[in-house]
């Protein structure tokens, strides 16, 4: 280790040395300084212009520049200096005088980025790029130099051959949970339909006769809540089960070693096969009132996806959390309820006042479950600006989680 | 290939076992963490009040700088008091768990017999359960494919083999794993005290089965048990352990009598004390 760092010394600012040796400490230095850069700029112009929530930037921000520099410098400092302050036997990581000059070097080119090529953004995407940068500044700081056991070369190739060799067991097992509950009970498929029906036609009822206020646009109620409702049940389902897993499974776990996200998988598959059966049903109540698929259902595949990264990127680390302390699975719980009414599910997003919307800002479900509508009801392609923030947190979250799930996988049966 | 806890190549195909000064530290929980004691000794440790955490009271060792190694073909027997350690060197050894210091390594294919029947799906068949239990031990349905009813016949459950696993006696459902264990054909296999359970006849058909698997295609075996006449008639070589420590390793008759001496004397000593 201590050889490599020597040699890339010299290469400091070579980026194609860089990326040709794919030393990924490195990479993610210089990754971890450009997130650090957003996230002061970011908190510079939420002091500076207090702008109102929802509005571009415009002129104001390009005009002053210079006053970013100072808040760029600062957060810089705090940030290592909280990160230094972590530095032990237990962070396996060090800060050097190369830190200070790359993060200087990244300061210079990425404000000429900022001025240059992001002019004209919205306070919106401004906070999300920010709430990326500081989740990014630290994992890459303080969680992930704690992870990795020299003893072991663990990577995430070594972690996909594994799971890729263990294939069967994923197949097979998701086969046999979906058929012994099709099987077992008598009305089998239809009571996981009957739950978004059942709640919807109750709803319509509140909404539609006790409180006719309730506006939610050109489609009726029932139309309006499907397609978020079933979104949400997927999400809040897979986030339940799987935080749950590592607990269940906990006696095959003390008996035999298979790779332990294999559980996590399996229930993400049974959601997955459970969501078509929701859809189809969606898909016939759509048809009742005159909703038919439409062309821009291709785009459905990329919202499920990008919901399946945030959905195991939550599992990954809750899982692992619920066997450490047990309270874990109750507390989700709870925070999923209220999650529920704070996710534009059961109204439309833009009936919450403007002054109020800083409650749904940081929400990633927010804007998958608005393209979810806009495809299935208005028959348009989902907003990808807004799509960015979910899509890019989603990604990091899997990644990072996936790698902090497997840097602690065997200590899993360590906390029996 | 298959569930191998090792990462590197080496040159000596010879070794498949490697055990190389392994500790295992536990931490006793005195009572379970929740988020409550969390955050409080989370606080505590900030400011200085407290150095550890509080249920952290004494670390237990239950492995103390362990090494041996293991050849091709051997077979190994692991004895010593209940606490030794000996199921710890079994899931260090499956990679279950992680050693605290010090490497363990297991090269080649290996199926681990902790307890029979565990990943047996109960809505399932036999037959079902047969892919599932080799997929949860590593191994590809095709595999297996070749060798069902061998498992089938040697399993002696006859027509049950396609009835739901709920509603097989222990006895089936130990033969129905022993019998998937040996019949997926690993290079190493990993025995924690199963054989203690199912009938004497079941017992030695499966022990007279593994002699003959290690004399035609030099499997390999590490067997935990209490039972003296079991270790004699498998394994050539066994290790002594004792509170974590390795006491000897060596012919399985030297180690057997040193362990009958190990017991007596602690039993003599525990006279003495009271």
């Amino acid at each position: 280790m201590a050889t490599t760092k020597q040699t890339h010394e010299e290469h400091l600012f070579d980026f194609p040395h860089l990326i040709q040796k794919f030393n990924r400490p490195l990479l993610i230095e210089f990754l971890a300084s450009y997130s650090i850069l957003f996230a002061a700029m970011l908190v510079a112009v939420n002091f500076r212009l207090r702008i109102p929530f929802g509005k571009t930037l415009g002129d104001i921000y390009v005009a002053q520049p210079p006053l970013l520099y100072p808040f760029m410098i600062f957060s810089v400092l705090v940030v290592t200096a909280f990160a230094a302050s972590l530095r032990g036997e237990s962070t396996r990581f060090s800060f050097s005088h190369r830190m200070a000059l790359q993060t200087f070097a990244a300061l210079m080119i990425a404000t000429g980025f900022i001025v240059t090529f992001l002019p004209d953004v919205s306070l919106l995407q401004m906070a999300y790029f920010e709430s990326i940068s500081i989740g990014f500044i630290f994992l890459i700081y303080v969680l992930f130099p704690r992870l990795r056991d020299p003893r072991y070369e663990d990577d995430i190739q070594a972690y996909l051959m594994k799971l890729y060799h263990n294939r069967a067991l994923l197949t097979l097992w998701i086969r046999y949970t979906i058929r012994s509950r099709y099987s077992q009970t008598f009305l089998g498929i239809i009571w996981i339909i009957i739950q978004p029906l059942s709640l919807s036609l109750v709803l319509a009822l509140v909404f539609g006769k006790f409180l006719p206020r309730m506006d939610v646009g050109e489609v009726n109620f029932v139309s309006f809540f499907l397609p978020g409702f079933v979104a949400w049940q997927l999400f809040s389902h897979v986030i339940i089960i799987g935080t749950n897993s590592m607990i269940r499974g906990m006696g095959l776990i003390n008996q035999v070693y298979f790779p332990r996200e294999v559980l996590i998988l399996v229930h993400t598959g049974e959601a997955l096969v459970d969501l078509v059966f929701t859809f189809a049903a969606m898909l016939v109540v759509n048809g009742l009132v005159g909703l038919w698929p439409n062309p821009a259902f291709i785009y459905l595949p990329i919202l499920i996806f990008i919901q399946l990264t945030l959905m195991l990127g939550f599992v990954f680390y809750l899982s692992f959390f619920a066997v450490l302390i047990r309270d874990i699975p109750q507390l989700i719980g709870v925070i999923l309820r209220v999650m529920f009414y704070l996710t534009p599910v059961i109204y439309p997003a833009d009936r919450i006042p403007e002054n109020l919307r800083w409650l749904i800002l940081f929400n990633p479900l927010v804007p998958v479950i608005n393209g979810y509508r806009e495809v299935i009801l208005f028959n348009r392609p989902p907003d990808w600006v807004a799509l960015y923030y979910p899509f890019v947190v989603g990604m990091i979250l899997m990644f990072t989680g996936y790698l902090y799930f497997k840097a602690n996988e065997s200590k899993i049966s360590d906390y029996v | 290939m298959s569930n191998t806890a090792n990462t590197k190549q080496y040159t000596d195909d010879e070794i498949v076992v490697i055990v190389d000064n392994v500790s295992k530290r536990y931490v006793r929980n005195e009572f379970r963490p929740s988020l409550r004691h969390e955050a409080g000794s989370f606080i505590k440790r900030r400011l200085g009040l407290s150095a550890g955490l509080p249920w952290q009271s004494e670390p237990f060792w239950a492995l103390k700088d362990v090494t041996f190694s293991v050849k091709r073909g051997e077979g190994v027997a692991v004895v010593g008091r209940n606490g030794a350690g000996k199921t710890t060197l079994l899931r260090i050894l499956t990679g279950i768990s992680r050693p605290t210091t010090g490497r363990a390594e297991v090269r080649g294919r290996f199926v681990t017999l902790m307890s029979l029947g565990t990943g047996f799906d109960n809505e399932r068949s036999g037959r079902e359960n047969i892919y599932l239990n080799a997929a949860i031990h590593g191994f590809h349905p095709d595999d297996v494919k070749d060798s069902i009813e061998t498992i089938i016949d040697f399993s002696e459950l006859g027509d049950f083999i396609d009835r739901p696993i709920k509603y097989y006696s222990a006895g089936m459902r130990a033969r129905l794993g022993f019998s998937i264990a040996i019949f997926t054909f690993p290079d190493i296999i990993l025995v924690d005290e199963v054989l203690a359970a199912g009938d004497t006849a079941f017992k030695q058909k499966c022990i007279a089965k593994i002699d003959e698997l290690r004399d035609n295609q030099e499997q390999t075996i590490i067997f935990v048990s209490h039972s003296d006449e079991q270790i004699k008639q498998m394994c050539e070589r066994s290790i002594l352990l004792h509170r974590g420590e390795l006491l000897c390793d060596g012919p399985t008759d030297d180690v057997l009598a040193e362990y009958h001496h190990l017991l007596k004397s602690d039993q003599a000593g525990r006279r003495t004390v009271r």
